[in-house]
């Protein structure tokens, strides 16, 4: 549970009772619309914060007792991470390297295997502040991977991205499974969800309401689509 | 508060790879690099050529005034300027024989005099004899018909001269011939070179006059002496008379550091929020401390060089301007070591005043609200420095930017208090460490992150769990407030009228609201235990033993060890000072001096040296950093007395300090390190109380004498002793954390 202090001094409880497993090779996708508790369950998970109460378990460490350690171990894209505007690709995955403790020579290395991958190669050298929205993402996802973390957190990768954009998304995270890493994508775009995730959760006003893989969850609401599970879910609950 | 506690131990290396990163993005931005070199470049010379032009003639800086003057034709011309020469000529002969005569009245027979043969410039006055250039021309030879008042009015003269000559009367005999003539100045109204233009036209027309009398007198054979001579010898007033521009420089150097700092400070933390790069540094495995200090490092690297760029700027325009010597007197090395020290001391300040603020703020735009009014408060001190008769006084020491600004001021002059500098360098430095760890407690804290408001209240709410030893912020932000209010309040007591019994108890009160007060107050307000948050726990017996073995042991060591540092004139100098107030010591009862010279620092100050602040320091690093660092803290505060500098004080006070810090390591109490230090003060109050008595029965030792080996061996002993029954004591530290850890995590 995460509760924050809310402007009239009352605890507001943004994110409560969520659990879920998630096996390497998996991708997992936390679903909601905005304001669910996607962010916050994902922050938590990241390590940057605490947990009000409960725990979240990475590779047997927790994460409310040993927040750093967790760092070393998750890897973390969002599109709402900027990059250095004065520094050039290379020069940022290497200070990010150089976060992580990533011996130099390791860090040249992957430089230059992600910059084959994501098809940076180009501008590597260029300053960032001068790249487009596609290409800083393409630095941002490398970014992610310089310390090579077993786990992956994506926090709405496809935001504000073009066709383009989000295919090399899709492309990378396909590329993070084969990889053998646990994923978790927090997404409000259901239909993007569907292409790409192995089992879903669905998360609603901060608590986990469904939970299973496509099959599962047809079978449990009688739906075929994610979009008619959640539709379906918040007429629920203004029924109820 | 929920931030993560940093398990990742900050590491220098680390730190400064991230400062070389910050600073590679900060320099590679065009806008930093015009606050940083362009400003000062291109400012600094216009405003001396501003100032030359307008307000320097007026300050006679300047070794030289041009003043241009309209005639009416150029027979006038001719004659204004010949009148001018021998003015000149006449005021330079008087000089030369002045000169002569003083020299002749002041250098003793067998020795010379090294300044007498040249003219002494005082440094800082202005200069004296400044020289006035006059160019002249006449009207009639102007394209353009005119009057000499027009000429004046529009500024094409600084003066009109309008000369009529008379009839020449009959000279008396040997009397070269020459015109008499009516000169009427025009001047301009409100301009200071016409002034001086005028001045001087009169001191050279005076000479000439004068000159006249003489002859006239030697021509009818009268005696040259008058009934009065009057003389003048101008002393100037200390710190007073000097150039207003000395003033100017502290002032423009502080506004200066501010405006290199607040560019990157906002870029590094609010820029980076706003940018979405925060992120990225806090979701990495580096602790926020280590983020911020290579953040500081950055901020405080581009104050200094904006500092240093400007003060290069300024003297270099000083230098060309020829006015060095009038507007800073004598540089010296040390002058300019101590600015540098001062400049870097107050950008550190700044430096991180700047990054608590900006921590706060969420974007670019929002960090500028906030700094406006920052920026306005700080120029409130330049007027400070702008008052030449306001000296630096204890409050002022402490108060933050004034102490800056006047000891810049004070520094540059050439009458710096040595005390006072210690006192604003030490003060200032304690509030940057003050505002760091505020930083430190905002900056990426998930609160500020991702909330949406009430940053502010965070940051002064109090802690919902209460704490067991006072967190290292929490012991520096008392430290600062501690040390401020001693510098301020000592004088307090000898100022109440009291009597010397008066005088001690008030003195022992202050202690206490010192020592025992404000760091109560500061746990209380921060939620810290009383009784682990100040170590208030019994010790084992045999501690106690050990600590009297060691109040009544130590002295003749401390002893020695001060007698060895002071130096002969030093204790003359010192006796002169005891002097003073001796007489007044044998009046007050001996109660009243145990209370305010043993008991009341005893207590106190163990209750707040050890009991608060090394207990807290402990908790961060080792127990040899917590001792020395604890130690040294002490022996400071017993170097500053009243209105002196016992710097031979610094290091037996240091070292009883450090052993009184390892009786704390050891017992895990505060009380035993209480009881030594009560043996040891109140051992020697009774001494120096009864030194008649003793002198008496034979026992004493006169003044400045080493004390016998055999005394020393003896007292060793009982400290061998003492250190023993330490060493084997069981480690109370561990003990008493593991204690204080199980409620804790029961709670």
């Amino acid at each position: 549970m995460k509760s924050f202090p809310g402007s009239d001094g009352q605890a507001v409880t943004a994110v409560n009772d969520v659990s879920f497993e998630v096996a390497s090779s998996e991708v997992f996708a936390l679903l909601g619309p905005n304001g669910a508790g996607k962010t916050t369950t994902l922050r938590m998970m990241l390590g940057l914060m605490q947990p009000t109460s409960g725990d979240a378990f990475i590779d047997g460490r927790s994460v409310a007792s040993d927040p750093e350690a967790i760092k070393k171990l998750v890897g973390f894209v969002s599109t709402s991470v900027g990059v250095y505007q004065w520094l050039s690709p290379r020069e940022m995955l290497s200070f990010v390297a150089d976060l992580y403790d990533v011996p130099p020579a390791e860090a040249t290395e992957r430089i230059e295997r992600l910059a084959d991958l994501l098809g940076f190669r180009d501008y590597i050298d260029r300053r960032c502040g001068v790249l487009s929205t596609g290409q800083k993402q393409r630095v941002n996802l490398a970014r992610a991977l310089m310390h090579d973390p077993p786990v992956m957190l994506l926090d709405e990768p496809t935001q504000g991205l073009d066709i383009v954009g989000s295919q090399v998304v899709f492309d990378y995270i396909q590329h993070l499974r084969t990889e053998g890493r646990a994923v978790i994508i927090c997404t409000h775009r259901l239909d993007e969800a569907e292409r790409f995730a192995d089992r879903f959760g669905l998360l609603h006003e901060g608590s986990l309401k469904l939970c299973g893989s496509l099959p599962q969850l047809q079978q449990q609401t009688g739906q075929s689509s994610l979009t008619d599970m959640f539709l379906r879910l918040l007429q629920h609950e203004v029924l109820a | 508060m929920t931030s993560s506690p940093d398990s990742p131990k900050p590491s220098t290396g680390r730190t400064l790879r991230l400062a070389r990163k910050e600073l590679r993005e900060i320099l590679r931005d065009r806008r930093t690099v015009l606050t940083l070199v362009l400003m000062p470049l291109l400012v600094y010379p216009l405003l001396g050529i501003i100032m030359r032009n307008g307000v320097l003639s007026n300050l006679s800086l300047l070794s030289s005034v041009k003043v241009v003057v309209c005639v009416e034709n150029e027979g006038q011309m001719a004659l204004f300027s010949a009148a001018m020469l021998e003015g000149k000529r006449l005021l330079e002969e008087a000089d030369g024989t002045a000169a002569a005569a003083k020299q002749a009245a002041t250098s003793e027979p067998g020795e010379t005099s090294e300044s007498a043969g040249e003219p002494t410039v005082t440094p800082g006055l202005p200069v004296v004899s400044q020289e006035v250039e006059f160019e002249i021309y006449a009207l009639d030879a102007q394209e353009q018909p005119s009057t000499l008042q027009a000429e004046v009015e529009n500024g094409g003269a600084d003066l009109a001269v309008v000369i009529r000559t008379d009839e020449v009367p009959d000279l008396p005999e040997g009397m070269f011939a020459r015109q008499f003539v009516d000169w009427t100045v025009l001047q301009r109204d409100g301009s200071s070179v016409s002034a001086r233009g005028y001045k001087e036209i009169g001191r050279r027309l005076d000479a000439f006059n004068e000159k006249y009398r003489e002859l006239l007198m030697d021509t009818a054979g009268l005696p040259k002496q008058l009934p009065f001579d009057l003389a003048t010898e101008t002393v100037s007033a200390e710190g007073d008379g000097v150039s207003p521009l000395v003033t100017f420089i502290p002032l423009v150097l502080v506004l200066m550091t501010m405006t290199g700092a607040v560019y990157p400070a906002i870029d590094l933390t609010a820029g980076e929020r706003e940018r979405g790069t925060m992120e990225i540094l806090v979701s990495a495995p580096v602790s926020r401390m280590t983020l911020l200090a290579g953040k500081f490092v950055a901020v405080l690297t581009v104050a200094v060089l904006t500092a240093s760029m400007n003060l290069l700027s300024m003297f270099a325009t000083l230098f060309a301007l020829g006015l060095e010597g009038s507007v800073l007197g004598n540089l010296s090395v040390t002058m300019i070591v101590q600015v540098v020290v001062l400049m870097v001391v107050f950008a550190a300040f700044f430096s991180a005043v700047l990054l608590s603020i900006t921590s706060i703020a969420r974007s670019f735009k929002e960090a500028q609200a906030y700094l406006i009014p920052l920026m306005l408060i700080s120029l409130t001190p330049g007027v400070f420095s702008l008052m030449p008769n306001l000296k630096i006084n204890s409050l002022l020491a402490v108060t933050p930017l004034v102490n800056t600004v006047l000891m810049g001021r004070d520094l540059l002059q050439g009458n710096v208090d040595l005390l006072m500098f210690a006192v604003v360098l030490v003060s200032t430095a304690l509030y940057g460490m003050m505002a760091l760890s505020l930083a430190a407690r905002i900056f990426g804290s998930d609160a500020v992150l991702y909330s949406s408001g009430g940053s502010w209240n965070d940051l002064l709410r109090r802690p919902e769990q209460s704490s067991a030893v006072a967190p290292l912020p929490v012991a520096l932000f008392s430290l600062a407030i501690v040390f401020s209010l001693f510098i301020v309040a000592q004088g307090i007591p000898s100022r109440l009228g009291l009597n010397t019994t008066g005088q001690f108890v008030a003195s022992g009160g202050l202690s206490i609201l010192l020592f025992v007060a404000t760091p109560l107050a500061v746990a209380v307000i921060s939620r810290v235990r009383m009784s682990s948050g100040f170590a208030l726990r019994s010790p084992q017996p045999l501690m106690w033993v050990a600590a009297v073995l060691l109040g009544f042991s130590l002295w003749p060591f401390v002893y020695e060890l001060e007698v060895s540092l002071i130096s002969q004139s030093r204790l003359e100098e010192l006796k002169s000072l005891y002097d003073q107030i001796a007489v007044k010591l044998d009046e007050a009862p001996f109660w009243s001096k145990l209370f305010a010279l043993a008991i009341a620092p005893a207590v106190c100050e163990e209750f707040f040296f050890r009991g608060f602040l090394q207990n807290a320091v402990r908790q961060r690093t080792t127990a040899v950093v917590a001792v020395v660092t604890t130690g040294v803290l002490f022996g400071l505060f017993h170097v500053i007395v009243r209105d002196a500098l016992m710097y031979e004080r610094l290091l037996p006070s240091a070292l009883m300090g450090m052993v009184l810090g390892i009786v704390f390591e050891r017992t895990g109490s505060v009380l035993p390190g209480m009881l030594m230090h009560l043996c040891h003060n109140g051992f020697l109050v009774t001494v120096a109380h009864y030194e008649d008595t003793f002198a008496a029965w034979g026992i004493g030792i006169s003044e400045n004498q080493h004390l016998p080996l055999t005394a020393l061996a003896g007292a060793a002993v009982p400290i061998l002793i003492a250190g023993w029954l330490l060493k084997a004591a069981r480690p109370e530290q561990e003990n008493r954390l593991l204690s204080e850890a199980q409620p804790e995590t029961a709670a």
